[in-house]
């Protein structure tokens, strides 16, 4: 049974697989530093942000918007799972 | 690190169609960073950038280590439609915001010289609420050596305030062909006593300046803003440009960021930008006290 942060997580990495056209190998543990991939740029923040609101409702508060909610994975999902407003669809 | 050029967004101070084109850019320029499906985001982009009553940008400047930036004050209502604030709102209220934080925001006033009352809105941003300075964005249908332009200016220039003009690239809906280097050195040398600031340094028409360097009068700094659409691959093209800019000019180079339209108010991208240029120049950078002191100025930075 995957929990809602395993769903948010999964939500997110194929979000940023298709955006990136990255191989899924170097997203599939969770604490990869998504800087050293050269996946996270501002460009990518703010998609990954657009991405979070309409999926998952709520709003990403600008002062959480720093580097060190968007360095892996599972800094991605814990800002989420904060500030979701509706679950995940499985 | 001293900012001087930057500025805040909220849509009641710029026309619709502004808008518009800004969102527009941003498409261009995720595309261009090599992102190739860009989702769409204008209402996410829109609440990160806005900012009326300056907490989100002081808290990036907090993080981010700037410790003073100059707001400057953009009017292309005359040129765009009007906003929805009229030109005396959005100086009351972006210089307000400036006055309630003296020690780390400098306002510009910004007018276009085509209104009628140009010169009494500048007069009154400075000498009533508080501008620092004067921002012109030569990219509707002026000139920067029409007659209406050298009245505005003349207003900084009495006051000893440095006027900083956009020069280079603009969005869309707008035309850089006024806003080119040599009618803005022809303005700096039409005022010798002032200061003068290219914006961006002209964009990719940077080395222009250089190139002609006998033709740069002793009152022109330049600021790097913008240069952050300027990086390729790991960024030594523009640690190269900046150094050459640098020799060209000593001590006459300022830090800029043009926020929020660079960083969208993200603090890895201010963070990233003042890391890659920063210790070009250590130690060298342009404060605000260097424009106010320059050439017989006034000694002294008053608070907005």
């Amino acid at each position: 049974m995957l929990s809602e942060r395993d769903l948010i997580r999964g939500a997110l990495r194929d979000f940023i697989i298709t955006q990136t056209d990255l191989p899924d190998s170097p997203l599939v543990s969770g604490d990869a530093d998504l800087f050293a991939l050269g996946v996270m740029d501002s460009f990518m923040t703010v998609s990954v942000v657009a991405f979070c609101e309409e999926r998952f409702g709520g709003e990403l508060p600008m002062v959480e918007l720093g580097p060190e909610n968007f360095r892996s994975l599972d800094a991605l999902t814990e800002l989420v799972a904060r500030h979701q407003s509706r679950g995940v669809e499985k | 690190m001293h900012d001087l050029h930057a500025h805040l967004l909220h849509p009641k101070w710029y026309p619709p169609r502004f808008i518009d084109a800004l969102l527009r850019d941003f498409a261009r320029r995720q595309q261009a960073a090599g992102n190739p499906k860009p989702l769409p985001v204008s209402r996410q982009l829109l609440r990160m950038m806005a900012d009326d009553d300056g907490a989100t940008t002081i808290a990036m400047m907090d993080r981010a280590g700037i410790e003073k930036r100059a707001i400057l004050v953009l009017d292309w209502s005359v040129e765009l439609g009007a906003a929805p604030s009229t030109i005396g709102d959005i100086h009351r209220d972006i210089l307000g915001v400036c006055a309630r934080y003296p020690d780390r925001l400098v306002g510009f006033a910004g007018v276009d010289p085509r209104r009628t009352d140009a010169v009494e809105i500048v007069q009154w941003a400075c000498d009533e609420l508080g501008a620092r300075g004067l921002k012109l964005h030569p990219t509707s249908g002026w000139t920067l050596n029409d007659q209406r332009t050298y009245e505005v200016v003349s207003v900084a220039a009495e006051r000893n305030l440095p006027t900083l003009v956009h020069v280079g690239k603009t969005v869309d809906v707008l035309s850089d062909a006024n806003a080119r280097p040599a009618p803005f050195l022809e303005l700096a040398a039409t005022f010798p006593e002032s200061t003068f600031i290219a914006g961006h340094s002209g964009f990719d028409l940077w080395e222009y300046f250089v190139l002609h360097a006998e033709m740069v009068p002793p009152n022109v700094f330049f600021d790097i803003s913008g240069w952050q659409e300027r990086v390729r691959g790991d960024g030594q093209n523009v640690v190269d440009d900046l150094r050459r800019l640098s020799s060209a000019f000593p001590g006459r180079i300022c830090f800029g960021t043009d926020s929020p339209f660079y960083s969208f108010n993200l603090l890895l991208a201010e963070q990233r930008w003042i890391e890659r240029v920063e210790p070009v120049l250590r130690g060298e950078w342009v404060r605000f006290d260097d424009l106010f002191q320059h050439r017989g100025g006034v000694a002294e930075l008053q608070p907005c």
